[in-house]
């Protein structure tokens, strides 16, 4: 059993390596991620990802540029202004569905230039946010 | 007819009515014009030999002056690549985000004279509508279009010096004098009409060859040269007076920057690639290149710019170590295949990049060149904000992700790999104002009566296409206005 809200000690475990690896403000970057009540969305929108390691490498990079979006309520939140309703429809889809939806999203934000460039990289804004997400939790993969 | 400028004796003077001064591109084809008309004309032109009168010092970026031109009959086109396409219509806009841009006329009125340079550059048709070029490649339409669209360059191999030699020679109304080296144009007193030209021969004997009219069309960078050199009346040099003569020294702007990630290659691969296409329907070899529509330059205030890409390698072989942290995600999204982008940017005017008189001379005795090319921190952002662009719609459409390797400084040696492509522009710029420009409209030396210049140093600015196409259709339209002022 795992997930934001209860711990395993094999995950806090890597949480803890993490934090060390980060430094201070780190630290209290990932406190803020043992929400008591995360927000449900957030496992949904990690599961998106078949191969999260690499995700969790731009995620890590993107939260080190954004450390006010360490929270992964904060990321849900923000993921889903992307238009009135948008919460609703990620929420009901199913994995197929929900990818299809991201990508749209992805498509919108490099469209209109909401982009985050890491590295060098031009990334939309949605997807650091998922990798993001992703750095912040080890949720199971969608099937 | 040819003549051997060595041949004529010391202190000749010759008469015409037309003086022609370089047979590149330009001069070539305001000759081509004037051939069966009632006036005389006279061409002056240099040889082989003289080819080391073309050395100069340099003080910007590193340049080839000997290399980058050719001394004989024919100019640079004795060893051009053949790479042609048009100036795009926004290259002739007054953009206020490109200082000191706009041409007096559109590329419309330019369009039946860019006709025309096709036929004599032997181009075929003059179709520049990607659309003719990717019927058979429907399937990448949908990167097509929006922000980023396809441009096309054709392809010839014709040499000028070749291919128009014998009909110039034939001709009955134009002399061309080889081995003839014009080192200064001379005016009468008041300084506003040119009256003759001396012209020196390497091997020692002088002549003077008198006109109506003068024509100068010996390139970018000795075109500037030759005025700043005939000082006697005027001391700064001919159309000079506003001290612009040489300023705005524009090249394109050549370098391998940026890396995309793509997970359909074959798609992008297949309409950028660097290399040439056999075949289109009209017969001619063509290249694709990869832009931006007018309206994206203008909506993000950028200046003109095309790239191709050079295949890096596979994802699956790492790739160049400053990826290998982000590979992972790149394969997350089904990226497969590397590649480096080969830019080609237009450069904004910059009054410092110059073309000046130098403290050495040449063999006959004249100052030589001093190349100062310099790129500013604003071609760079605009670089990087280009690729940006591109990015982001290689992004939106799925293909893949784009790796920005510029930096985001103000580093003005931005990239120790860009380099020129031989291509010299606008040293005597063309502007109806003489505060603003060297030649007027008619490409007319501000100042002068009789003295006009052909060749891309009257460009304003240079967009990003090979320039000889654009320089042929200045010429016809430039012969065009000499034969309604000789009748």
């Amino acid at each position: 059993m795992s997930g934001f809200g209860e711990i395993s000690r094999r995950r806090f475990l890597g949480r803890l390596m993490w934090a060390l690896a980060l430094g201070a403000p780190w630290r209290a970057a990932l406190a803020r991620t043992r929400v008591k009540t995360p927000d449900p969305l957030a496992w949904k929108l990690v599961g998106t990802f078949h191969n999260r390691h690499g995700a969790r490498i731009v995620g890590l990079d993107y939260l080190r540029s954004a450390p006010e979006e360490a929270n992964v309520n904060r990321l849900v939140d923000l993921i889903c202004s992307f238009r009135a309703g948008w919460r609703q429809e990620l929420q009901y889809a199913d994995g197929q569905q929900l990818r299809k939806l991201l990508l749209l999203q992805q498509q919108q934000d490099f469209e209109h230039g909401r982009v985050i460039v890491l590295h060098g990289w031009i990334f939309s804004e949605t997807e650091v946010r998922l990798c993001g997400l992703t750095a912040l939790s080890q949720a199971p993969t969608l099937r | 007819m040819f003549i051997d400028a060595r041949q004529l004796p010391e202190e000749t003077s010759v008469e015409t009515a037309v003086c022609i001064i370089g047979a590149g591109a330009a001069g070539i084809t305001v000759a081509r014009e004037f051939i069966g008309r009632s006036f005389q004309v006279g061409a002056l032109d240099y040889d082989e030999a003289t080819q080391t009168l073309c050395d100069g010092e340099n003080a910007g970026r590193p340049y080839s002056l000997i290399g980058s031109r050719m001394r004989y009959f024919g100019g640079s086109t004795n060893h051009w690549g053949g790479q042609c396409r048009p100036l795009d219509e926004i290259d002739f806009e007054e953009r206020d985000w490109v200082p000191h841009s706009g041409w007096p006329f559109g590329r419309s009125h330019l369009d039946p004279f860019y006709e025309r340079a096709h036929s004599i550059c032997q181009l075929g048709a003059f179709v520049y509508d990607a659309a003719a070029y990717e019927a058979r490649i429907d399937s990448r339409a949908a990167f097509i279009g929006r922000r980023v669209v396809t441009k096309i360059f054709r392809y010839t191999s014709t040499l000028f010096g070749q291919v128009y030699r014998d009909e110039i020679r034939r001709s009955r109304n134009i002399t061309t004098y080889l081995f003839a080296n014009v080192v200064e144009i001379e005016t009468d007193e008041s300084g506003r009409t040119a009256t003759r030209v001396r012209v020196a021969c390497l091997q020692g004997n002088k002549f003077w060859l008198s006109a109506k009219l003068f024509i100068l069309a010996t390139g970018g960078i000795e075109n500037p040269r030759l005025l700043l050199l005939s000082n006697k009346v005027h001391r700064a040099g001919l159309g000079n007076q506003y001290d612009l003569v040489g300023r705005f020294f524009m090249e394109h702007a050549c370098f391998k920057s940026g890396i995309l990630a793509l997970t359909q290659p074959t798609v992008l691969e297949a309409l950028y690639a660097t290399n040439q296409e056999p075949g289109d329907h009209h017969g001619v070899m063509f290249r694709r290149c990869m832009s931006l529509s007018g309206d994206t330059l203008r909506r993000h205030r950028l200046a003109n710019y095309c790239a191709w890409l050079s295949h890096l390698g596979m994802l699956s072989d790492g790739g160049p170590a400053h990826i290998k942290g982000f590979a992972q995600y790149l394969k997350e999204l089904k990226a497969v295949s590397l590649y480096r982008l080969v830019n080609y940017a237009e450069q904004a005017p910059n009054p410092d990049s110059r073309v000046t008189l130098g403290s050495g001379v040449d063999a006959l005795g004249r100052n030589k060149v001093r190349l100062n090319w310099r790129m500013t921190p604003k071609d760079k952002e605009n670089a990087r904000r280009v690729q940006s662009v591109i990015g982001q719609e290689i992004g939106r459409v799925g293909l893949g992700r784009l790796m920005l390797e510029l930096s985001a400084d103000d580093d003005p040696d931005w990239s120790p790999d860009l380099w020129g492509c031989y291509h010299h522009m606008g040293t005597t710029h063309m502007h109806v104002d003489p505060r603003k420009g060297v030649v007027d409209e008619n490409s007319r030396v501000h100042g002068l009566v009789n003295l006009f210049i052909a060749g891309s140093s009257v460009f304003p600015t240079s967009g990003f296409a090979n320039p000889t196409l654009t320089i042929v259709a200045l010429a016809l339209r430039l012969a065009d206005h000499i034969k309604r002022l000789m009748t």
